[in-house]
């Protein structure tokens, strides 16, 4: 909406001209502060000029106790207007912003306005309101009622549309601007066209719409930010695991490289087994009386133990697919900066979840995104279950036996300009017997 | 006696107790909302202890409610989610359990409730130690459940339910209930537990379409009323508790009518009595 340098120039007087009188209002109660003064007296003007988009009042609620009588309104925008007068104050939103005299006019008429609305309906009590009148009001009753009317106005009550109407436009009630001999404001702020706009039902009707069914473009962003969150997740998980363990996951990871087709093997097989080894740990426990306290133990440990070696062994794929795509890289004579467990994870990482950010980014193209979201579950499967097999033969990184690494003593070939007095294993083992 | 029954019946006996120490503080609360469009509802109502009223109500309306509470003790509870179209409304204790505090002369606390008959709901109402007078006649309910700690209740559709309903649940824990014109509720399906009361169940009402019913009773005496055009098979499993036969055939372990197979509607229960007695009063519909 283009606003017009005169009704800026307005809302900069009526500013100028509120502050002494709120700041004198907060002084004699003793509460509140400049800069909540300024923000109220901004607001105030705000709601004055109709800058503001009408609320809508979906319901009402009405509070009366002997203390205190209470105007609930519930905007559409999920915000609660409401209106008190308690303890000799009124307050709106829980912020006073006047005083009034117990028993007195206003707090008689507000409570009887509050009686006979109770039997209303939403738009009849708003029509109420606006209807108000206490003649007989001086001091600071007549300064609270016109706070009550300024908090009041720019509410709109949505007509109701049962279901066979509702076609029908709705009909909406406007609370027109409080009249001047009343209102504090308007005698501060000059005199504004009341221009409350009065949208037609299908402005109602879209915004619900609009938010219930999000954006193409909000799509993509939603499903490119849960694949960010979950390579960082992993990333963050897998560093923490070569921080604290980079020897058990290299094994892992060199196992998957060197015996891909047996960790595969391995893997399907470990999770055909998981639900029938669990049963039967379970059922083994429970057959011998002291296993039976165990049971909860044990079976938090079990799926923690599958979820850690799942998980590791994905992770551990990531780094041998990392670890591979580098040190080609290297042998075509490209320079590595860092070429180490870190940097083999993050870019195997992004290798795995590439996939799925292609599906993420095709999401839009209709149909292409299911190529690709089948490819990256089929990748993912494969990963984890290669992970999975490596770490169960690897015995969690414990064991070197399928990872292609030369251990023992090492043959004659190697040895021929050893001299006979270098101690090598075989024979310091020898010594040692 | 289902598990959350005894549940309320427990917390409302723990939970009433008269303080002459802190007077009530009375509220009266009134809240409306308008109906904007919404196809079909569920409303959850949950009352701890005082008088509870539902009627139907107007058609623009979704909801109307009169809360008469004590605010040392209770808050209101009025949430509607526009997203699922769930209502929740009632009162809950301040500290959490049920405290009704009232001193000699006082009303009670109440909470009277009007809801829409312009579109379906599933009603779900549970009450604590409360005395209820329940009329869904006239409102079009899909599905509708009842529980009720230890009270006296009168459930009863006093006019047709404008929609097809596929079940009415009906959960007593120590009470008196009354459901009346059952028949009116257009259900397909009617069930009934209760644990220790008087209840009577009144089948008559506008049957347009054929029932079963589900009726499980601990302790106390069940009341029957069945309309005589109805088509009536019991089933019925019983320890230490008595059954008036009279206008039934045995046919093994169920109890049939007459005009069972010839009867245009009819009404298939299952009846599980233990201590008390079962007796059947034959009415005209």
């Amino acid at each position: 909406m283009r606003r017009s340098p005169l009704r800026l120039s307005v809302a900069a007087l009526a500013l100028a001209a509120l502050l002494p009188v709120q700041a004198r209002g907060d002084s004699d109660a003793g509460t509140g502060d400049s800069n909540s003064t300024v923000r109220y007296g901004w607001s105030l003007i705000r709601h004055a000029l109709h800058l503001d988009a009408q609320d809508q009042v979906v319901s009402h609620s009405i509070s009366l106790s002997t203390s205190e009588a209470t105007l609930e309104l519930e905007l559409s925008n999920g915000r609660i207007r409401t209106i008190s007068l308690r303890s000799g104050h009124v307050l709106v939103d829980g912020r006073q912003v006047g005083d009034f005299a117990k028993g007195g006019a206003l707090d008689r008429g507000w409570r009887r306005l509050l009686e006979s609305g109770a039997a209303l309906t939403t738009r009849d009590l708003l029509t109420s309101l606006q209807s108000w009148r206490v003649p007989t009001l001086a001091g600071t009753d007549q300064a609270a009622k016109s706070q009550l009317d300024v908090a009041l106005r720019g509410l709109d009550a949505v007509a109701t549309r049962a279901p066979s109407s509702a076609a029908a436009l709705s009909q909406r009630v406007s609370i027109p601007a409080p009249s001047a001999d009343t209102s504090v404001v308007a005698a501060a702020a000059p005199a504004v066209p009341d221009e409350a706009p009065t949208a037609p039902a299908a402005e109602v009707e879209a915004a619900p719409t609009a938010a219930a069914q999000p954006s193409t473009l909000d799509a993509v962003f939603n499903d490119v930010r849960n694949i960010v969150a979950v390579f960082i997740a992993c990333a963050m998980l897998g560093f923490g695991a070569v921080f604290f363990g980079r020897r058990h996951l290299e094994i892992v990871a060199d196992t998957a490289t060197h015996s891909f087709g047996r960790s595969f093997v391995v893997g399907l097989l470990g999770q055909l087994l998981l639900l029938p080894t669990f049963a039967m740990l379970m059922v083994g426990l429970v057959l011998t009386l002291v296993g039976i306290l165990l049971v909860p133990f044990a079976a938090v440990a079990y799926l923690a133990a599958a979820l850690v070696a799942l998980a590791g062994g994905y992770l551990a794929v990531a780094h041998a697919v990392g670890e591979t795509f580098t040190r080609r890289r290297m042998a075509h004579g490209a320079f590595v900066r860092a070429p180490n467990a870190y940097g083999y994870l993050f870019t195997g990482l992004v290798g795995l979840l590439g996939l799925w950010a292609a599906a993420a980014l095709t999401g839009w193209m209709g149909p292409v995104v299911l190529v690709f979201k089948i490819a990256a579950m089929m990748v993912t499967w494969l990963a984890m279950t290669t992970g999975f097999g490596a770490v169960l033969l690897s015995r969690a990184g414990l064991r070197e036996t399928f990872t292609g690494r030369r251990t023992g003593e090492m043959s004659g070939e190697y040895l021929w300009t050893t001299p006979p007095a270098t101690p090598t294993a075989a024979r310091m083992n020898m010594d040692q017997k | 006696m289902s598990g959350r029954a005894l549940l309320l019946v427990t917390v409302a006996a723990l939970g009433c107790n008269h303080s002459p120490r802190v007077n009530p503080a009375w509220r009266t609360v009134t809240a409306a909302q308008g109906l904007r469009g919404e196809h079909e509802a569920t409303v959850n109502v949950q009352y701890g202890a005082g008088r509870f009223h539902l009627t139907p109500g107007t058609g623009d309306e979704l909801y109307r409610m009169q809360l008469r509470y004590d605010e040392n003790s209770f808050t209101p509870v009025r949430e509607y989610d526009p997203a699922t179209q769930t209502l929740h409304l009632g009162v809950k204790g301040r500290s959490g359990g049920i405290r009704v505090r009232s001193r000699h002369g006082d009303a009670p606390p109440s909470m009277d409730l009007a809801l829409t008959p312009s579109i379906p709901l599933t009603l779900i109402l549970e009450m604590g130690a409360v005395e209820a007078d329940v009329d869904l006649g006239g409102l079009a309910l899909h599905r509708a459940t009842f529980r009720t700690g230890a009270s006296s209740s009168h459930l009863r559709f006093a006019r047709p339910n404008t929609a097809e309903c596929e079940e009415l649940t009906i959960e007593a824990g120590a009470a008196e209930l009354h459901a009346e014109q059952l028949a009116n509720s257009n259900c397909a399906r009617v069930n009934f537990n209760g644990g220790v009361g008087e209840v009577t169940l009144d089948y008559s009402g506008t049957w347009r379409r054929s029932m079963t019913a589900d009726v499980n009773v601990g302790v106390g005496s069940l009341k029957l009323k069945l309309p005589r055009s109805v088509g009536v098979s019991v089933h019925l499993n019983r320890f230490l508790a008595s059954f008036d036969a009279a206008g039934f055939e045995k046919r093994g372990d169920t109890y049939v009518t007459s005009n069972f197979e010839s009867a245009k509607n009819r009404l298939e229960m299952n009846v599980n009595a233990s201590i008390g007695g079962v007796d059947v009063e034959w009415v005209n519909p």
